[in-house]
């Protein structure tokens, strides 16, 4: 992999261990913490506020993979495409516990966005506000979810410069070799927490075939990965002993591959499939997860002003701003009524 | 062991122990109003653009890290494990390319470093006298759990197009030469500062463990301690527990009557020199009364060997009144 990401992975595993467990004074309560329950009180109003607007999006086993806005009264929701279950129809559980499917209208890669319609009506959507005028330091809001905690409000700030993330392109998460005998290419080495891994593959598996297209060496794999955005799902022929079985995989932004090469410990909650290729990204420290992406990013008022769009590492999340896409969000969803 | 890193380099001490297990208190009249956010917000913009000035990005042959000016003439505060490789035998004089929030790049060099608690120390090269620099805290300030503070630095390296990232957040815990947030810090962070909401800096990022609540940073104590020393780029390593001062005496709560009981007298310590024995009862200490054991100790180790304490201390001939000069622990 490329020097450049090397250089920002710094993290080496401390051995040593410093004994000072006999000195510990009582911590601060958990419930007192920046993001504890009392801390966060006094965002209940908002939590109540914004929650009719905010789904869930189910895969088919209704495990929630990512968070969803309404953003008009007759049922259009937005949410982070890559992430997305695959298929034209997708479900989506609403704050009132009542579920149902929704079709997809729009599908953005560049910026990454999902445009659904749910069979609702009369949701109150919430007023998009400018972000132009925010600032580094400026408190901002956004919901969490997990299957013990129910949707949650979290605090942070506004943490860096508002700014462009370049694309590096998708990766698997696999090192591989050519064979002798041109018959595939063999994976040598899996990463952690990769989409390699979560499809399956292991160490000395052979590639067959990407998309239907036999694979003759890994300069074709390496080739075609390179054009694909993340989140781009391939389908893989894979031989395993006598064994040939086919699997999908989703692939993720080769700079998360790499910069996470050995797992994502520290990360805490994982990182998205897609970290870059943003024209315009709002940077935050609200603590999240991957599947809390698609959720609006709120002012201290409550009022969105932006959609999480990536969880990217320990201290990182990116938003969209409501600037990048709100307009042609509307367009969609007018020329989207014209056709029905 | 697997799980702990330091931070920039990410470093990590086993803190499991001392961050898991608080007790859940009732929320009610906990809670804190909208408009103490927005005051915590409007100190933190306010005090921003001073700080950032006197925050440098620092890179070495092995990773990249944090630091922060203190003083006109280039003083640099960071953590020893940047200061100097922390897998090798430490030394002075690492060279460490610098970058300023603006772009410019400059070079300092290492000077001293406290390996037990990680604190260390750097200078910008050249001669100049008019660099932006940032205060301490002053010496004595108290520093509360609860109480919020602001984390600076690079994670992942310099960024000039991302620039620094805050962190807004709350100490979690203070210890004789540490304090705990939760500001959230990753690889990179290291050497940081973290400040209070007047601007003022309060400690140095140091180590994480995996849970976001689990940032440890240096505090002041370390490096006001040893200023001196680091400043000459002396490499100080004491016991494993940091460099404060020493009395040699180990001690248990309980007592009937209160106080600390003294379980044993490390000999030639000065607390066996004061006449010390086991079996005493250490009523106060400079007018405080003891009653923890973990407080003590932190109130000895956060102060500077030579420093004398006033003892109040109780045996079966009665109550005396003891001054003892604090020692350095002998290294084993």
């Amino acid at each position: 992999m490329t020097c450049l990401f090397r250089l920002i992975r710094l993290g080496f595993v401390w051995t040593g261990l410093i004994a000072v467990s006999a000195q510990a004074q009582v911590p601060l309560e958990v419930e007192l913490r920046t993001n504890g329950e009392s801390s966060l009180a006094s965002l209940r109003t908002i939590r109540s506020l914004v929650l009719p607007a905010v789904v869930r999006v189910l895969d088919d086993r209704g495990k929630t993979m990512l968070l969803g806005l309404a953003v008009s009264e007759d049922g259009y929701v937005l949410t982070k495409a890559s992430e997305a279950p695959e298929g034209r129809r997708l479900r989506l559980a609403w704050a009132d516990g009542q579920q149902g499917m929704a079709r997809v209208v729009q599908m953005d890669h560049d910026l990454d966005l999902l445009l659904l319609k749910g069979d609702r009506d009369g949701v109150m959507p919430l007023a998009w506000q400018p972000s132009a005028k925010m600032q580094q330091g400026e408190w901002v809001v956004a919901l969490t979810q997990s299957k013990e905690v129910p949707l949650q409000t979290r605090l942070g700030c506004l943490s860096a410069k508002r700014r462009a993330i370049p694309g590096h392109g998708a990766a698997m998460g696999i090192s591989m070799e050519d064979t002798h005998a041109g018959d595939g290419v063999r994976i040598t080495e899996v990463a952690s927490e990769s989409p390699a891994e979560s499809a399956g593959l292991q160490p000395n598996d052979l590639l067959l075939a990407m998309d239907g297209e036999p694979v003759l060496n890994m300069r074709m794999i390496q080739k075609s990965v390179a054009q694909f955005k993340p989140g781009r799902v391939v389908q893989l022929s894979v031989k395993r002993g006598a064994d040939e079985r086919q699997c999908r995989l989703r692939l993720a932004s080769k700079s998360k591959v790499v910069s996470n090469w050995d797992g994502e410990d520290f990360a805490n909650g994982g990182v998205s499939l897609r970290t870059d290729g943003f024209a315009d990204v709002l940077q935050h420290q609200v603590p999240l997860n991957p599947s809390d992406m698609g959720g609006p990013l709120l002012n201290l008022d409550g009022q969105p002003v932006g959609l999480n769009i990536a969880r990217v590492d320990r201290v990182t999340t990116f938003a969209l701003p409501m600037e990048a896409f709100w307009s042609q969000v509307q367009q969609w969803m007018v020329l989207d009524r014209k056709s029905k | 062991m697997h799980g702990f890193v330091y931070i920039h380099f990410l470093r990590v001490v086993a803190l499991a122990t001392l961050l898991g297990m608080a007790t859940p208190v009732p929320a009610e009249g906990l809670a804190q109003p909208l408009s103490e956010l927005a005051r915590v917000q409007k100190e933190v913009q306010r005090a921003l653009p001073r700080l950032r000035q006197a925050l440098v990005g620092l890179e070495s042959s092995e990773g990249a890290a944090t630091g922060v000016i203190v003083s006109v003439d280039g003083l640099i505060l960071t953590a020893a494990h940047v200061a100097t490789d922390p897998n090798h035998e430490p030394k002075t004089g690492r060279r460490l390319r610098v970058f300023f929030s603006d772009g410019r790049a400059s070079w300092a060099t290492a000077l001293g470093v406290d390996v037990a608690t990680d604190a260390g120390m750097a200078r910008l090269d050249g001669k100049r006298n008019d660099w932006p620099f940032v205060v301490l805290q002053p010496g004595g300030a108290d520093i509360k759990t609860g109480d919020w503070c602001v984390a600076l630095g690079h994670p992942g390296g310099f960024n000039l197009a991302r620039g620094e990232v805050l962190r807004v957040g709350k100490i979690l815990k203070t210890s004789a030469n540490s304090l705990q947030s939760d500001c959230v810090l990753m690889g990179g962070d290291s050497g940081g500062p973290l400040f209070n909401l007047m601007g003022e800096l309060i400690g140095i990022h140091s180590q994480i463990w995996e849970g976001r609540d689990q940032n440890v940073h240096v505090s002041l104590a370390p490096f006001l301690r040893s200023w001196d020393r680091l400043r000459n780029a002396e490499i100080i390593r004491v016991w494993a527990q940091g460099s404060g001062g020493w009395l040699g005496v180990n001690t248990s709560e309980g007592a009937a009557e209160g106080g600390l009981k003294v379980e044993d007298v490390a000999s030639d310590s000065p607390a066996a020199r004061a006449g010390l024995r086991s079996g005493d009862l250490l009523l106060a200490m400079d007018r405080q009364p003891l009653q923890s054991r973990a407080a003590f100790s932190d109130n000895l180790r956060s102060r500077p060997a030579g420093d004398s304490v006033v003892l109040v201390v109780k045996n079966r001939s009665g109550e005396r009144i003891v001054t003892v000069k604090l020692a350095t622990r002998p290294e084993e």
